[in-house]
């Protein structure tokens, strides 16, 4: 009874055996019985345009003027000063305080304009230039050059007009608004 | 005489009544104060964060004048139910003005932001109470106007055309 016991565990045994090893070799190499290919594939798909990002300088200088009125001229003929010639008035401002200057750095092309808002009605103000189209930054041109001179623009303010003479302190005559916009391809 | 003052009566009663429905009418379509820019710097927005790109340069500045730059994205959503606006807006560090920034949709400020100093930034901003918008595309502006570092204002300010998408 013992020696039926073990002749037929040991056939158990060396058959469980066969069927590990037979496992181990179908699924070790990709052949057997049952193999299975998993197709691992790749394909290229190129970068998005980088998203738009505005970035502008702008500076101002202190746009402070002054207006010196027109001489009075004396009449020799009735002794009198003729204090309503106003044609020599003057406007001026220190060296470069009138000036602004708009600079680039976005990666899209931008348009700037500039506008005076008087608040004194007997002051008026024009700039020299009063609209520039920017190229993008990004443009091969400039790419890398944080100083090139396509995306720079100067203007320079001046006022013209009269100024009641009880204004003797820096008063607010007006104000500059600067507009920065898209500019659609 | 009596049908006569009674008449009298009854049609003073009905223009006393038109009136007072004229009045009641009115003060409820009223438009409401404009919002303006503050005279002096207000307290600082509390929704801004730092920009993390102080390395100590500052802009040139001309003497008495100001320097700034202004870093955005022209795309700004509103969302009525949270009641806020997403927006991206910065400045940077090497700006040497402070900054009020606000919305402006058909004349009308919807977001007004307190003050964003130099080397700040924000991406969400509260909308205002009077703000009466519906869902929709819209063209709007940003309207910025600077502070000096006495926090008086500056002469010049800065208009950018934006598209606004508002949200439920």
């Amino acid at each position: 009874m013992k020696k039926l016991l073990i002749v037929c565990m040991s056939v158990v045994l060396m058959l469980s055996l066969s069927v590990t090893v037979w496992a181990a070799a179908s699924y070790s190499y990709g052949v057997g019985l049952d193999s299975k290919e998993i197709p691992v594939t790749a394909k290229y798909v190129a970068a998005s345009e980088a998203d738009v990002v505005y970035s502008v300088d702008i500076s101002w200088g202190s746009m402070e003027f002054t207006y010196t009125a027109g001489k009075a001229v004396w009449n020799p003929v009735n002794h009198t000063y003729d204090t309503s010639n106003t044609s020599t008035a003057v406007w001026a401002c220190e060296n470069d305080a009138n000036k602004i200057t708009v600079i680039n750095h976005s990666n899209a092309d931008v348009s700037c304009d500039l506008t005076y808002d008087k608040e004194i009605d007997s002051v008026t103000g024009v700039f020299d230039s009063n609209s520039y189209s920017f190229p993008s930054a990004s443009n091969q041109s400039y790419l890398g050059n944080q100083n090139a001179e396509a995306l720079k623009f100067n203007a320079y303010l001046t006022l013209s007009g009269t100024l009641d003479s009880t204004t003797t302190t820096a008063t607010q005559v007006g104000t500059i608004i600067v507009t920065i916009s898209s500019i659609s391809e | 005489m009596a049908k006569h003052s009674n008449l009298l009566l009854a049609l003073l009663t009905v223009v006393t009544c038109l009136s007072v429905c004229t009045a009641l009418w009115a003060l409820s379509n009223q438009e409401p104060d404009p919002v303006l820019p503050p005279d002096e710097l207000p307290a600082a927005e509390e929704n801004a964060v730092p920009t993390g790109d102080d390395n100590g340069e500052k802009m040139d500045q001309p003497e008495g004048g100001g320097a700034v730059n202004l870093t955005y994205s022209d795309q700004v959503t509103i969302s009525l139910s949270e009641g806020t606006a997403q927006l991206s807006f910065s400045n940077p560090s090497r700006s040497n003005q402070s900054m009020v920034l606000e919305i402006v949709i058909q004349g009308t400020t919807v977001v007004q932001s307190g003050a964003l100093v130099p080397g700040t930034q924000v991406e969400t901003l509260p909308l205002l109470d009077t703000a009466k918008l519906s869902p929709g595309g819209y063209e709007g502006k940003f309207q910025v106007t600077f502070y000096d570092e006495n926090g008086a204002q500056a002469l010049l300010n800065t208009e950018i055309p934006i598209s606004i998408t508002v949200t439920e």
